[in-house]
């Protein structure tokens, strides 16, 4: 559970923050449009355009390496596959040679 | 989608300079990202280490053993400190700055935003320490009773994500911060003054002034970076309710005021007929920085001079009625012109009598005196409009001051008027 809130919520900032960045740098480059002002204005937006997708890519790599599959399902499968193993077990070594008479 | 409009140049308006602020300006928003940085890559790091699987003993034993992950630790610390000084130091050397003032007004005023980051900050240490937390007690268990990595990877996962998410807010800061320095940029052409000032992200504000409001310019350095580097700040007071202009953290804000003010008496003196003061400035302009180089004794370029001069020159009866005797008067026509003798650039007042009133302006005047004899029957006498670059007035005293272009149909409509007023 705690791995898909952490995903859900890096997904919203994701979107939030391209959005948010993104209209900025449309604004930037309208600025951009008065020669004379523009300056190194496009130059530098696309340099801090090239870290942000950079860092984001970065990120997703680094997401992809992980196992996430931490829902209910997964842990009850498990908890009951162990809980099996654990029972045969105890079955297997407290029952006496031969069976009960 | 509509474009913004941020400069509108008129048909005959060049732009003289463009002036950005000193880039010493953005070192502190640098110094405040490295810090930021190197305290987020010690948390990293020692979250790094604690989730090697080992328990807290185990961890501080381990610790122990990176001996070179301590120094490194140790110099990562010697590091933000001499940045933290760094920071200190051009916060205090900057100044009178807006950029800097806001520094000074978020590190000893708003309180609360310091509030608002240590908040941030202890949720994002006490996020990242549940997860730690948690991913060592149920690694034991884990180990234990499911055999498997679920929280290690858990763990490792979050802490990926929050270095993600961390480190492109820090980017998004130095790219506001940078927005905020680097579109503040201040604009002089032949006509007016602009001040175009970009608030963070989405923000901006453009302020705009001609020669004739202008009432004082003068320029400030202080501090011992500002005087070596001749960083200062112009101020420019306007006449009326209009807002004053600052052009702030500027290179060489000395020549930039004395600029202005040449600029001012050129087309005052244009305005008024004078012909050898407008002939002694070149301005060469070079985009995108603050370096222009100037020239007094070079002859000004045609379309310059026609650039600062007024559009027409054939409905100027105000330029033809024009005595420059010193401090004699000179009328004609109900218009009276009253130039006073300029000494030491010390402004003088200059008068514009027109019916129902006197228009008073400073004038910044030369040392040469003009002498120019216009014969009456040159001034035609239906045209009762009196015009200055840029500036109509009626006789009766309608003034018409618009940065719209002067064509025929408002000319024609302003003569109806006064001639209307008139009978």
């Amino acid at each position: 559970m705690f791995g898909s809130i952490l995903l859900l919520i890096y997904a919203l900032f994701l979107i939030a923050y391209v959005a948010v960045m993104g209209y900025a740098m449309y604004r930037v480059w309208l600025f951009g449009q008065y020669r004379a002002l523009a300056g190194m204005s496009i130059l530098v937006t696309l340099c801090f355009v090239i870290a942000m997708l950079g860092i984001i890519a970065f990120t997703l790599i680094g997401i992809g390496r992980y196992t996430w599959d931490d829902s209910a399902h997964f842990y009850i499968d498990k908890l009951i596959h162990v809980s099996d193993q654990n029972t045969q077990f105890q079955a297997k070594t407290t029952t006496p040679k031969g069976g009960v008479k | 989608m509509t474009q913004s409009v941020v400069l509108h140049l008129h048909e005959n308006e060049k732009i003289i300079m463009i002036l950005r602020r000193h880039w010493l300006v953005y070192l502190p928003h640098i110094v405040i990202a490295f810090i930021l940085a190197v305290v987020f890559m010690a948390i990293v790091l020692v979250a790094n280490v604690s989730m090697s699987g080992k328990e807290f003993s185990d961890i501080l034993h381990e610790f122990a053993a990176y001996r070179g992950l301590i120094w490194g630790v140790f110099a990562v610390g010697v590091i933000a400190v001499i940045g933290f000084v760094l920071f200190l130091i051009a916060r205090h050397t900057i100044q009178p700055t807006r950029q800097t003032a806001r520094h000074i007004e978020f590190f000893k005023r708003n309180w609360y935003v310091f509030i608002v980051i240590a908040t941030l900050a202890i949720g994002f240490t006490v996020a990242l320490g549940s997860f730690l937390l948690l991913d060592i007690i149920s690694n034991r268990a884990a180990h234990e009773a499911l055999g498997g990595n679920i929280s290690d990877h858990l763990g490792r996962g979050a802490l990926t994500i929050f270095s993600g998410m961390y480190c492109l807010s820090l980017v998004a800061y130095l790219y506001a911060s940078w927005l905020d320095y680097y579109l503040d940029i201040f604009v002089i052409t032949n006509r007016q003054i602009l001040d175009i000032e970009q608030i963070i992200l989405f923000g901006r504000k453009i302020s705009e002034t001609n020669f004739q409001q202008i009432q004082d310019v003068t320029s400030k350095v202080k501090g011992l970076i500002n005087t070596l580097l001749d960083i200062g700040t112009v101020f420019i007071e306007t006449a009326g309710e209009k807002e004053n202009f600052s052009f702030e953290d500027v290179q060489h804000p000395t020549f930039i005021a004395s600029t202005i003010l040449e600029i001012q008496q050129q087309q005052w003196e244009y305005a008024a007929g004078g012909d050898e003061g407008r002939a002694e400035m070149e301005v060469k302009v070079e985009e995108s920085s603050n370096k222009f180089s100037y020239n007094p004794n070079a002859e000004i370029p045609e379309q310059f001079q026609k650039a600062v001069g007024v559009r027409d020159n054939e409905e100027l009866p105000i330029r033809q009625a024009a005595h420059f005797r010193g401090d004699e008067e000179s009328t004609h026509q109900g218009g009276l012109i009253h130039l006073g003798r300029a000494q030491d650039r010390e402004p003088q007042e200059r008068r514009t009598r027109v019916q129902g009133g006197v228009i008073t302006q400073p004038y910044y005047g030369s040392e040469r005196r003009q002498h120019r004899e216009i014969p009456d029957e040159t001034i035609p006498e239906k045209k009762k409009v009196l015009y200055t670059d840029g500036r109509v007035i009626l006789d009766h005293g309608v003034i018409w001051q618009s940065n719209q272009n002067l064509t025929d149909d408002i000319m024609d409509v302003l003569n109806q008027m006064d001639a209307e007023n008139s009978r």
